[in-house]
């Protein structure tokens, strides 16, 4: 594909694809009995949130964009819309999340990382064109599912029926999204709790986490004090996304939406699902703490 | 070990038949003795087995064929180990008890024996033979002669947890997980043996390479993992791979 001559049905072309931005849509369900981890958007209520502009199912892939730093041309008139810390910018000019936008040829889309929170979700009218392996568009490159975003890429529209917005109105928008971004994460105990001493307990408990830059979408590690595991390794067993395992070193591992589906560490913990999502968008170096809920 | 799991997620009277140290197995009874271990809001852990056996693996099949001919309801996915079975549920639709499992007999399943070759030139074959207290000609004849049973997939796409691994070559995984192991890479791990289908991390031994590729993203379910939960696997070793 040459740069003179794009494909007359794309959106943009790439000109910088920014540090780990891939298609995400709600990941792939019902394969963990082969070792296929979900994958998936690590912010789902996000990627719900931006296609709910468009009127179109939740589970329509967005390009999940890892803090920004994405930069596009824009090739033919279109819609977007995105959602995440990351601040828009259209040909200089900032534009606001959680919007439907038009984007005009010749005009240049621009990510910026604010640093608050890690994915922020482009979509458009109809998703993104891209590959699926096993009914999901979710890119997980280690699994040979795709690849990130490249420079010189073309972006095309997975289809090409125009969306049109409500006659009389300029702009589609959400109202904001409510979050409790202090307040500690609620976690059930994990299959090897009792396993633990008490002293990890209570120091798992009562102690403040942070998340360590060591940290992807297989799993966020979290650094604080050395937790004793449990003196018997166990039989492995089935991991869930949000189980909190802890290896030999005593620091804790969050195993998230392309780790491993069964795993021969102790599980200390899980985080409640609903917490999840504010979990998953915490950047490295931020604190954070568990509470126990029933 | 699991009582304090037990108060905390079930009645007590649930608690008394939910022992670790209880789950024997009954061959009397038509249900099968299992341990619910509750997890989190929308799943149950179910433990079959308290140890890896040939039982094991049959009572896993008699599970999964119940799971695939009378799915429970909302149930969203099951993820087998050696020894337990996850039940992850629709959100909110997590049964309040642990669900139960009969013992039935398996329709005669035609499992293949599937043949790998194996040129073990490991990295860790040192290691493993030292720990053994074997030469590696010994490690490599130990480990290529028995019959191996899949027992499940999982930590990666297509990675087989294998059964039938002979006690005397079980070597503790290394203290430091490597960051990437090569895609076939033959390892053990503890009292365990499999096959990395991916390049991913991990802490088992590594101790050779098969040729194959355990998992094809690009082909359909089943084919996609070259080997299947069920399916058996011998080893030939082989000098190089020509």
């Amino acid at each position: 594909m040459s740069i003179c001559n794009p494909p007359s049905n794309a959106l943009f072309r790439v000109i910088h694809a920014g540090t780990m931005t891939a298609l995400q849509d709600e990941g792939r369900m019902g394969l963990k009995a082969y070792g296929i981890p979900r994958g998936g958007a690590m912010d789902l209520v996000a990627l719900e949130r931006v296609n709910r502009l468009f009127d179109q199912d939740p589970n329509t892939a967005a390009w999940e964009m890892l803090w920004g730093g994405v930069e596009l041309e824009c090739i033919n008139d279109c819609w977007i819309a995105y959602s995440g810390d990351s601040q828009g910018w259209l040909d200089g000019k900032a534009v606001d999340a959680e919007r439907t936008v038009r984007v005009h040829r010749g005009e240049t889309l621009r990510f910026m990382p604010q640093g608050k929170s890690l994915w922020t979700y482009l979509a458009t009218p109809n998703g993104w064109y891209g590959p699926q392996w096993f009914s999901s568009q979710s890119v997980w490159p280690d699994g040979g599912m795709g690849k990130c975003m490249a420079n010189g890429d073309f972006l095309y529209s997975s289809s090409q029926s125009e969306w049109s917005p409500i006659t009389g109105v300029a702009a589609r928008m959400l109202r904001p999204r409510l979050r409790h971004e202090s307040s500690p994460f609620r976690i059930s105990i994990g299959p090897q709790w009792d396993a633990f001493p008490d002293s990890s307990q209570q120091k798992f408990l009562h102690s403040e986490w942070h998340i360590s830059p060591q940290s992807n979408r297989a799993g966020f590690r979290l650094q604080g004090p050395i937790l004793q595991v449990p003196a018997q390794e166990i039989i492995s067993e089935p991991t869930i996304v949000g189980s909190i395992q802890v290896p030999a070193n005593g620091q804790p591992i969050v195993l998230l939406n392309d780790g491993p589906t069964i795993g021969g560490y102790s599980k200390i913990a899980l985080i409640h699902t609903d917490d999840l999502d504010r979990f998953r968008q915490l950047p490295p170096g931020r604190a954070v703490q568990f509470s126990l809920s029933s | 070990m699991l009582g304090t799991v037990c108060l905390a997620s079930f009645s007590l009277a649930q608690c008394k038949t939910s022992r670790k140290n209880d789950l024997v197995l009954d061959h009397s009874s038509t249900v099968l003795p299992t341990l619910g271990i509750r997890y989190g809001a929308d799943a149950w852990l179910i433990e079959f087995a308290p140890v890896v056996s040939d039982e094991s693996f049959a009572i896993a099949a008699m599970i999964r064929q119940q799971l695939q001919e009378s799915p429970l309801p909302q149930l969203r996915e099951f993820t087998f180990s050696y020894t337990r079975v996850l039940l992850e549920f629709m959100p909110s639709h997590c049964p309040e008890n642990a669900p139960s499992f009969q013992r039935i007999n398996i329709s005669s399943s035609d499992t293949a024996i599937k043949t790998l070759e194996v040129c073990y030139d490991g990295e860790d074959l040192d290691r493993v033979a030292k720990h053994c207290g074997m030469t590696i000609e010994d490690v490599i004849h130990r480990h290529s002669e028995p019959l191996y049973q899949v027992h499940c997939l999982g930590f990666s796409p297509g990675f087989p947890y294998l059964s039938g691994m002979p006690a005397c070559l079980h070597t503790p995984r290394l203290p430091s997980p490597r960051l990437r192991i090569p895609a076939g890479s033959v390892a053990i791990g503890a009292g365990q043996t499999g096959i990395y289908s991916l390049p991913t991390a991990g802490g088992w031994n590594l101790i050779g390479q098969v040729r194959e590729n355990l998992f094809n993203p690009n082909a359909p379910l089943p084919e996609a993992t070259f080997l299947q939960a069920g399916d058996s696997v011998r080893f030939i070793p082989v000098r190089s791979f020509s």
